[in-house]
């Protein structure tokens, strides 16, 4: 196949969206199959995981050999870039809609069911007695009792944890700027070891947080009310972003190993970058909403 | 208390500002452009000043987490 840098590259007879495809099916079938109570959902879902794993391996695999070989021209990487550009809106709308239930939750629905504005017969009728607090799991106390998860400590650290790896991957950064490899894959390195530890220790923070007050733990859970289930989607839904984000450090890190990006022509590694950097805006943000104010 | 949370949203915002900035300089620019990179190092800048102004705040009295003591 002849390929020029004038035409936008396009690939052909590509199995992997045929490939793409029957890993979905395995995966909803089985799903579908496990909802009806049925044994063999589970098998299809692992089934569909390992295709679909596969089809990324190799799916991507083709995508940076091409980059690699030159095969894209200046509108493939607008292409790419644009890409990005929609993905991080889809990610933006969908933390959006967990910090405004929590929001909705703190500044509205609370204070209308503590009898807030014109809402005095809400609260005399419905819930007489109840007086608007945070944190709350609501005045039918869904879940029970339950104890806050403070600032102080595991989640104080974890933020120590996750700004010192945007500043690593800012080092990184500037190295891959500079042409300097070896610092680059110093930092990077750094940085991904630090994303791990991050989902480590979030791992240690949840246990405690579920075990029960009696056995020294905080009772907190998702079921916790309106204060557990904003905790753990907002800080949950973080922390798979947090894994994802440490897996494309790593694959990004592989790649430098194999002296791929040059002080021109890194895409791959400034979006990843760039990645890292939004779900450590995220984390302050959960930090200040939901530990602090 | 409530200047204490002002300021701290202030900066907040002026970290999702230079990470949009950043954004939209990735989507812009080239990769021969450091405009990104600039931008990034404002965010983590910023990002370290807030983490450390919440605690001189806590200090001082400033600020308290939820106005609970802490858990567990």
């Amino acid at each position: 196949m002849e390929h020029s840098s004038d035409r936008y590259y396009i690939p052909h007879g590509s199995p992997w969206p045929i490939v793409g495809s029957v890993a979905l099916l395995f995966l909803m079938a089985g799903f579908a199959a496990t909802l009806n109570g049925s044994g063999i959902g589970k098998i299809s879902m692992l089934i569909g995981a390992g295709i679909l794993l596969f089809m990324l391996f190799g799916w991507f695999g083709i995508v940076i050999k091409e980059s690699v070989d030159g095969i894209y021209n200046q509108q493939v990487d607008r292409s790419f870039r644009m890409g990005m550009a929609w993905f991080i809106a889809s990610e933006v709308m969908f933390f959006a809609a967990f910090f405004g239930a929590l929001f909705y939750a703190r500044q509205l629905a609370l204070p209308w069911l503590g009898g807030d504005g014109n809402n005095f017969f809400t609260n005399f009728l419905l819930w007489p007695g109840f007086e608007n607090a945070w944190p709350s799991n609501g005045p039918a106390e869904i879940g029970g009792e339950y104890k806050a998860m403070g600032p102080w400590g595991l989640p104080a650290l974890n933020t120590a944890i996750l700004l010192s790896s945007g500043v690593t991957i800012t080092i990184a950064h500037h190295a891959v700027k500079a042409g300097n490899r070896k610092m680059l894959v110093a930092f990077l390195g750094l940085t991904w070891i630090l994303g791990l530890l991050f989902v480590g220790l979030q791992a240690t923070e949840y246990m405690h947080a579920y075990h029960d007050i009696e056995h020294g733990g905080l009772s907190l859970r998702l079921s916790s009310g309106i204060y557990g289930s904003t905790f753990f989607m907002l800080t949950g839904f973080h922390g798979l972003h947090v894994t994802l984000g440490a897996i494309m450090l790593i694959v990004i890190w592989f790649r430098t190993l194999k002296g791929h990006f040059s002080p021109e022509n890194h895409f791959g590694f400034e979006a990843v970058a760039w990645y890292w950097h939004f779900v450590d805006v995220v984390w302050l943000g959960l930090f200040i909403f939901v530990y602090w104010l | 208390m409530v200047l204490a949370k002002l300021i701290v949203i202030t900066i907040f915002l002026g970290i999702l500002a230079s990470l949009g900035s950043a954004m939209f300089y990735l989507v812009r620019d080239d990769g021969k452009s450091g405009r990104t990179l600039k931008a990034l190092t404002w965010r983590i800048g910023l990002s370290v000043v807030l983490f450390l102004s919440l605690f001189v705040a806590y200090a001082f009295g400033l600020i308290q987490p939820h106005g609970i003591s802490p858990a567990g």
